[in-house]
């Protein structure tokens, strides 16, 4: 692919990472070949439980997996049309901040405990733009203020443990945009703080995207969340996507039984939806992944061909998506696409 | 930051008051008539005893000497021995040499025993890594006099490299291996701790963004990794200091340097109490105030202290 | 409260119920991860050696390590006396055999004393906190503001004039003692940081709570979840302790002849190193492999039970 202006701004396909050493015969495939895309401007959620891989794809893209033990093993992942996968590590390292940024569930333990916020933000300019370390004060004082954090002035010569959680958050936020980064990944940003902050939280980031057409990977386990600022959805499970529309299409017609399992275990605001149906059993160890569907231990719908055949992830055909939006890895899509979330459909 | 200062210091006065009484009281306090054995074989004159008795406050009760001895000693008076020799004079004529060889040995210690550490880190699972594992290991296993024996005994006598005593006002130069013997445990103690203490915060999530953020490695390993990790090292540098004194004392006699550890020695051979007793609460005094400043200065490392 | 739950004692029992079992697993992992360890196989080894020859040393040698015969002083190490001669011309080797039961006893010895004072110091601190805490930690810092070995100069001196002669079984109490005085504050400062962290625990809150009283607390919910942090630490201090006697004997204040331990044997050749090195090197290579050994165990051992380091 070239570089025009028709590549979209992420592109991750068909990405694979084991963990641990395989002469130790303790492999875990972590992913399993995860493909999908981010444009500019565009607020991708991705779903899962935890381990089905969402961070690490995450960190894979970003360049900061640990190697080891993380090891990847096929995939590639470009950015703007450029391969990033066995890239220089120089030029890896200047994407980062300059091209993408990312911001963590813990902020607390994400920022050093020994420099105050605003040093930690000045870092940024004063050793990737070469600014003194006053006028990058003031751009971190700036930059504070940008995400609303009160007294934006005095604060940024405060230290972590000073600030609350939600200002924490605020503040790696502002962290992570000083550099101006185009692709914004926020690993489960809000997982750490109160309900209300919560909110606050995926307010500010939604819309300094919208100001910035910046776009952004929204990880997080919590459906609630992705519901008011995603453009589209991936859901992920054991290491792949198993399903992946626009915000719309997916909650009105979820086609893959682990989707239709997460909605139904979410309490409905609305009061809709009638009872809670946790999805029975667990996620399958990693490093025995069950043949055929990885999902039909736990599926209520699964058939002989779920146990030995592995789904691909294709287009479905949705009266409310755009074109092929709405794809999903499930032998019988089609049979739930056309459903409401709350239909219980017998097999 | 103010107020945890004050805390500090109002917590040394009952430690310093402790420690010297309890000092005292041990060399006083404890013997029936310290007079016997002064005057050879003989019992000592009366006029000399009523002397020493007075000069000494020995008819005081020992609390009292006690409070009489500090009331001296903040005037820099540290009492006289029995010969009539000022003990701050002794003190003062001594004291430079042993401050020389402690700032040797803290010296190497820091320098090389940061290195290691750092360098055992980063390296991860490797020959160099084991080897520093290994001769650490080594070092804290043996004790100051064997190191100092053998020290003195190979490099000195069988290859001649090193002289085996050291002249009488050595400059830092001539204490630079007696130093690194007296340094030679807390050094591998430093080596070990900034290894652990490095490897823990590889992998902190602050780390993380660090690199999450494109900083250079260098910026990554010196900001981030090793500032964090200096912060427990520190603080055994200070605790440290205690057994460095002690070494000292010991490295002092194996290489004949005439510090304040061969005052101690001497002090004791003569049965100068008034010597040993000053010298010790010197020691003490230098220990309180350095363990003062390194927690101070701890607090200005890590803001979390300070703002508790 | 539910009315399921009416006994307290009951609910403190489920409270503690639940924890030997993840200690057992702490216990047996960490052993799991030990066996494997070579620094483990080959410290465990020489141990074993060494209390061998400590308890039975007619096992090494019948030879008499008192009496010498003074027209082989400092003779050379040959197949007479494999190790050579002192300047008393007794045998080395049938010394540093002898040598290992006082060295070891004095380590042995003082290591418990300083884990036991250290250990019920640190314990009652971190459960009664406050003035206590506070009271007892300013007593700590006094001990441990005297360095080491000042300390043991200053006390072993008072009580013994130069010169005077002790009888052996004082002798070894009194440096057993100075020992333990000087480094309980450290065993008191690992256990105190391990019961702060065990006090916060929900089931001794919850222990707490129901009534339980102090004692119950201190040694049934709390002393388990402290022990690996101080049995690591006791490891290490018995090999450094056992250096502590040396160094003690070596300044000419702790055990003297004819008393036989290995700092008594590298004190008494001190002066005379570069006519006999053979009655320093034996001495004292025994005496550095068996720190070595105990400081090597207790690494191992930290690094089983807390994995963290490695």
């Amino acid at each position: 692919m070239t570089e025009t202006a028709a590549a979209p701004l992420l592109e991750v396909s068909d990405l694979r990472v084991e963990f641990g050493n395989p002469r130790h015969g303790d492999v875990a495939s972590v992913l399993n070949g995860v493909s999908y895309q981010v444009s500019a401007g565009e607020t991708l959620a991705v779903l899962g439980e935890s381990g089905s891989g969402k961070s690490v794809t995450a960190q894979t893209v970003m360049g900061i997996l640990d190697t080891p033990p993380g090891r990847i093993t096929g995939g590639s992942v470009r950015f703007k049309g450029e391969e990033l996968l066995g890239a220089d590590p120089e030029r890896r390292r200047l994407l980062r901040g300059e091209s993408m940024a990312m911001i963590f569930q813990d902020a607390l333990s994400a920022l050093n405990p020994v420099y105050t916020v605003g040093a930690q933000i000045a870092e940024q300019f004063r050793f990737r733009r070469g600014m003194s370390r006053k006028d990058a004060m003031v751009k971190a004082a700036e930059l504070l203020d940008l995400v609303k954090i009160p007294n934006a002035a005095q604060r940024v010569r405060e230290y972590p443990h000073q600030f609350s959680g939600g200002m924490r958050q605020r503040a790696m936020i502002a962290m992570s945009l000083a550099l101006d980064p185009e692709l914004l990944i926020a690993d489960e940003p809000t997982t750490a703080l109160d309900v209300t902050v919560q909110a606050q939280i995926m307010e500010l980031l939604d819309e300094l995207c919208r100001e910035r057409t910046m776009g952004m990977i929204l990880i997080t386990h919590d459906l609630g969340v992705v519901a008011e600022v995603a453009d589209r959805i991936a859901v992920m499970y054991a290491g792949r996507i198993v399903e992946e529309a626009d915000a719309a299409s997916l909650y009105a017609h979820p086609a893959h039984p682990y989707t239709r399992g997460l909605m139904a275990s979410v309490p409905r605001l609305d009061g809709g939806g009638g009872q809670l149906d946790p999805i029975p059993g667990l996620p399958p160890s990693l490093s025995a992944i069950p043949p055929g569907c990885p999902f039909h231990p736990r599926c209520a719908h699964a058939e002989d061909r779920c146990r030995s055949e592995l789904p691909s992830l294709r287009a479905l055909d949705d009266p409310d998506a755009t074109g092929d939006d709405h794809r999903a890895a499930c032998h019988f899509a089609e049979r739930f696409v056309g459903a409401s979330p709350e239909e219980v459909l017998t097999p | 930051m103010g107020r945890y200062t004050l805390r500090r210091l109002l917590q040394a006065i009952p430690v310093f008051l402790g420690t010297t009484l309890m000092i005292y009281y041990l060399v006083w306090g404890l013997s029936s008539d310290p007079f016997a054995g002064k005057c050879g074989q003989r019992a000592c004159p009366q006029s000399y005893v009523d002397l020493m008795t007075k000069r000494l406050n020995l008819g005081d009760p020992v609390i009292v000497q006690w409070l009489k001895y500090l009331g001296g000693l903040f005037t820099g008076d540290f009492g006289r021995t029995f010969s009539g020799n000022e003990v701050s004079d002794l003190i003062a004529n001594a004291a430079p040499i042993s401050f020389r060889l402690a700032v040797v040995a803290v010296v190497i210690e820091i320098v090389i025993g940061i290195t290691a550490g750092v360098v055992s880190a980063l390296r991860g699972r490797s020959f160099v890594d084991s080897l520093i594992l290994i001769s650490t290991l080594f070092l804290i296993s043996l004790p100051v006099f064997v190191t100092g024996l053998v020290v003195k005994q190979v490099f000195g006598v069988e290859l001649g490299w090193i002289r085996t005593s050291v002249p009488t006002d050595p400059d830092v130069f001539q204490l630079f291996v007696p130093g690194l013997v007296l340094g030679s445990l807390s050094m591998a103690f430093v080596a070990r701790l900034t290894r652990t203490s490095m490897m823990e915060n590889t992998r902190a999530d602050f780390v993380r963004t660090a690199v999450a953020k494109g900083l250079s490695r260098r910026r990554v390993v010196v900001a981030h990794i090793l500032r964090t990790s200096l912060l427990p090292v520190v603080t055994f540098i200070g605790t440290d200091l205690g057994s460095l004194m002690g070494g000292a004392v010991v490295t002092e006699g194996v290489f004949n340097i005439r510090g304040l550890g061969g005052l101690v020695f001497q002090g004791i051979q003569r049965q100068e109490e008034a010597q040993v007793v000053g010298v010790v609460v010197l020691l003490v005094i230098i220990y309180l105030l350095v363990n003062l400043v390194v927690d101070l200065l701890y607090a200005v490392l890590d803001p979390r202290i300070r703002y508790d | 409260m539910t009315d399921t739950i009416t006994d307290p004692q009951a609910e403190a029992e489920i409270g503690s119920a639940a924890e030997p079992a993840a200690e057992a697993g702490l216990w047996s992992d960490a052993w799991k991860q030990l066996r494997r360890r070579p620094l483990f196989l080959i410290s465990g080894t020489v141990i074993v050696i060494v209390l061998l020859m400590a308890l039975f040393p007619s096992l090494f040698t019948h030879v008499d390590p008192v009496t010498g015969n003074l027209d082989q002083s400092g003779a050379d190490p040959s197949s007479d006396a494999w190790f050579g001669r002192d300047l008393y011309g007794r045998d080395v080797y049938s010394r540093t055999i002898h040598g290992a039961g006082p060295s070891l006893a004095v380590g042995l010895l003082a290591t418990i004393g300083t884990v036991l004072v250290g250990s019920l110091a640190g314990l009652v601190m971190g459960y009664a906190r406050g003035l206590t805490d506070a009271v007892l930690s300013r007593i700590a810092e006094i001990f441990a503001g005297l360095p080491f070995v000042l300390g043991g100069i200053v006390i072993l001196t008072t009580f013994n004039k130069p010169g005077e002669i002790v009888p052996a079984g004082r002798l070894i109490a009194q440096v057993v003692l100075t020992i333990v005085v000087l480094t309980w504050p450290l065993a008191m400062r690992i256990m105190r940081a391990a019961a702060l962290t065990a006090a916060q625990q929900d089931y001794v809150k919850a222990a707490r709570a129901l009534g339980a009283g102090p004692l119950r607390i201190m040694f049934r919910h709390m002393l388990p979840n402290c022990l690996a942090p101080v049995l690591v630490y006791g490891t290490i201090q018995l090999g450094v302790n056992i250096g502590a006697e040396a160094t003690l004997s070596y300044l000419g204040i702790g055990l003297k002849d004819p008393v036989v331990s290995w700092g008594v044997m590298i004190a008494e050749v001190q002066s005379r190193i570069i006519q006999m090195p053979h009655a320093l090197f034996f001495p004292a290579t025994f005496l550095v492999v068996t720190v070595l050994a105990f400081v090597m165990m207790g690494d191992a051992l930290r690094d089983a039970i807390d994995p963290r380091g490695r």
